[in-house]
């Protein structure tokens, strides 16, 4: 599998806009984001990820609910959750620092398709509306 | 460990005021900025830097590597300096080359690190980096005062002093790029290294450093050295777009830690019942020497020329309320500072907000160390179950300001702000106009508070509520973290008509340490940092650069 290595920062702020950019709200997006660079760096399977961004009614939206019910501090959540779900129960509790991810090409590619979604494309009124349009910077 | 009492402090000043649009946009630098910060530190440490390599054609074209030390650890600046058309210079951020390139790597780098960053770092955010690259950033020449300095130096001359005041910096950067940003290192890999804990400390070392290589670069083109009361006055230049803006919203405890350090600050110098021996008169030069910066800070934009000429008029007469009888008096009487900040009373916020910030500059004492708090290691706080009714409680408490408003109203929802696809930059739209509202980016955060209101059941379960919901999610963390952080939320529709970004850019780079805001629209401006700022070789007396003046 080829792939390549993002920051932390990096890796979690492409995940988050995935999740905007396939549909979810933003509080959703931005925990999917935290939890599943976690998921990355721990080795996690990838095809969860993709899984999930592909589920409108499912863990993206369900599972911050799940954990706001069931948040322990004194557990570590390894009895409780698996997977995709221990990953967004272990960000929410322990807030763990995580280094380097190693992202494969494909898992790349897909999420930035799906950030593209989030983006508008210019027009000539965004052109001119633009920071600093039209200003000559030769001086 | 030790534990101390904090000082005494008055009461802070209330988030409904502070927190407004127009006040932030009306942000001065203080002692507590991040620039100032860090150049504390280095001097405490009597940090030597140095120039382990310089690799540069007699025209100012090659490599160089400027080393400091800093906490324990060795930070160096590679910095690329490559020959750009003039019609690819623009400090936009579609721009796609630049007159120089820099990063800043953590520790010394080996001549393969050094040709890995020389290839990419022009590239800027077409290349790939690595852990060991803390910051990336890239600045444009100030291509006017550049060319005459240069010439004036070869010439065996100074270059005229009118020219170096009026713009104040041989480069400005375009972006410094931090926190694992097209794979430099995330922040948490050095959050907790002495020196560099403190927000933006490494972009600001970064900066501070860029100057530095300016100076050296334009010796070396003119081959003679320039008088230090010219490089002290000339810093780095800064172009800032609406890319910053949304930061400020996007980060609710960091925003709060900033503001309330200030504030807190400021609290505690109310709160003193006598001035220290010289603090009196520490203050009447501190406001001449504002007065004279204000002479100095001269833009073409018509509404911030008028805002700084009105600012003018309002601090002469704190100047001479500080020279007068009655302040002479007041010195002497229980809690000098309150009777200092009546005089501002009724003046515009430009003039409180410099006034606050100068009466925090004498009292070191009191407020150095409260830096420290600015940080945010936490994070956002996760959202707490509680029931509907405590959450409308906290929405009656809190966000008036919010809910009263008709976001249909066009007025009320002019704007929107999205990403672009051309360059991935935040922009701002017109809603009644341009197409892509429905990608609006979530800066909307008052509607959205406002949209749960009236969603939200009077009682009930919270959880089960945002289950059916989960849209609300968003708006009931922001809603529990402002019960928490009183200082997290900007007080206005970011997303109405009156809504100017040039008001959150100012905050920010206030914070930074920025001063000489140049407005060159309400969506991007134009400042100077480290202006004044001691040299490599002035580091023993750092600290006395509050809104400098030209030729101190």
């Amino acid at each position: 599998m080829s792939g390549s290595s993002k920051s932390a920062n990096e890796a979690s702020m492409l995940l988050q806009k995935a999740a905007r950019g396939a549909g979810f709200g933003v509080a959703q997006a931005r925990d999917f984001g935290t939890a599943a660079a976690l998921h990355l760096y721990a080795s996690r399977s990838e095809g969860d990820l993709i899984d999930a961004l592909h589920d409108r009614i499912g863990p993206i939206t369900t599972l911050p609910a799940v954990i706001d019910d069931l948040l322990d501090p004194t557990s570590d959540g390894s009895g409780v959750f698996t997977g995709l779900a221990l990953s967004y129960f272990q960000t929410a509790t322990a807030r763990p620092t995580i280094g380097r991810i190693m992202m494969s090409d494909g898992l790349n590619a897909h999420l930035n398709t799906l950030a593209a979604k989030t983006y508008v494309p210019a027009s000539d009124a965004s052109r001119l509306a633009g920071a600093g349009a039209g200003l000559t910077d030769n001086d | 460990m030790k534990d101390f009492a904090p000082p005494p402090q008055a009461k802070l000043r209330p988030a409904s005021d502070v927190m407004r649009l127009r006040r932030l946009g009306a942000s001065f630098p203080t002692r507590l900025s991040f620039l100032r910060t860090l150049l504390r530190r280095l001097s405490i440490e009597n940090a030597a830097v140095t120039c382990p390599v310089w690799q540069m054609s007699a025209d100012g074209y090659g490599h160089a590597v400027i080393s400091v030390p800093l906490g324990g650890h060795v930070y160096s600046l590679v910095a690329v300096s490559t020959e750009l058309d003039p019609d690819a210079r623009t400090d936009r951020v579609i721009a796609t080359a630049w007159d120089t390139a820099f990063v800043l790597y953590d520790g010394i780098p080996s001549q393969a690190e050094i040709d890995r960053i020389v290839a990419a770092a022009p590239h800027q955010e077409a290349s790939r980096f690595t852990a060991s690259d803390l910051v990336l950033s890239r600045a444009n020449k100030s291509v006017r005062l550049w060319s005459h300095v240069v010439e004036r130096l070869q010439a065996g001359l100074q270059p005229d002093e009118q020219m170096v005041r009026e713009t104040g910096y041989l480069m400005r950067t375009t972006a410094v790029y931090g926190n694992g940003k097209f794979g430099i290192a995330d922040r948490a890999d050095i959050a907790e290294r002495d020196g560099l804990s403190g927000p933006f400390q490494a972009e600001m070392l970064t900066v501070w450093l860029i100057r530095n290589f300016t100076h050296l670069l334009v010796e070396h083109v003119g081959q003679a050295p320039l008088d230090a009361h010219l490089k002290r006055h000339l810093g780095i230049g800064n172009s800032t777009g609406l890319g910053m803006a949304p930061f400020l919203v996007t980060h609710p405890v960091l925003l709060n830690n900033w503001i309330m350090v200030r504030e807190t600050a400021l609290a505690r110098i109310r709160a003193l019942e006598q001035l220290p021996d010289g603090a009196a008169v520490t203050l009447q030069n501190l406001a001449k020497r504002a007065a004279k910066h204000l002479l100095e800070w001269i833009v073409p934009d018509a509404v911030a020329a008028a805002r700084i000429s009105t600012l003018q008029a309002e601090w002469a007469a704190i100047v001479d309320y500080l020279n007068s009888k009655a302040w002479h008096e007041a010195a002497k009487n229980p809690f000098p500072i309150e009777a200092l900040l009546q005089q501002a009373e009724g003046l515009s916020e430009d003039a409180q907000e410099l006034l606050c910030a100068m009466i925090i500059e004498p009292f070191g004492d009191l407020v150095d160390g409260l830096e420290e708090c600015m940080a945010d290691p936490f994070g956002p706080p996760r959202l707490t179950p509680c029931d509907t009714s405590e959450l409308h409680a906290l929405i009656n408490r809190d966000w008036a300001w919010a809910t009263a408003r008709d976001y249909n109203a066009r007025d009320e929802c002019a704007q929107f702000w999205y990403v672009s696809e051309e360059k991935l930059e935040p922009r701002l739209g017109n809603r009644h106009e341009e197409d892509g509202a429905d990608l609006e980016s979530p800066l909307d955060i008052a509607r959205r508070v406002a949209a749960l209101a009236e969603d939200l059941p009077a009682s009930g379960s919270l959880t089960a509520f945002l289950a059916t919901h989960p849209e609300h999610r968003f708006a009931a963390e922001r809603v529990q973290c402002l019960d928490k952080h009183p200082y997290s939320e900007i007080r206005d529709n970011l997303i109405a008509d009156t809504c100017l970004p040039i008001d959150m850019l100012r905050c920010k780079l206030s914070f930074f340490g920025a001063s000489k805001f140049d407005p060159k629209s309400d969506r991007w401006t134009r400042v100077t940092l480290c202006q004044g700022a001691p040299l490599a070789d002035e580091l023993s007396a750092a600290d006395d650069w509050w809104l400098p003046t030209f030729g101190s």
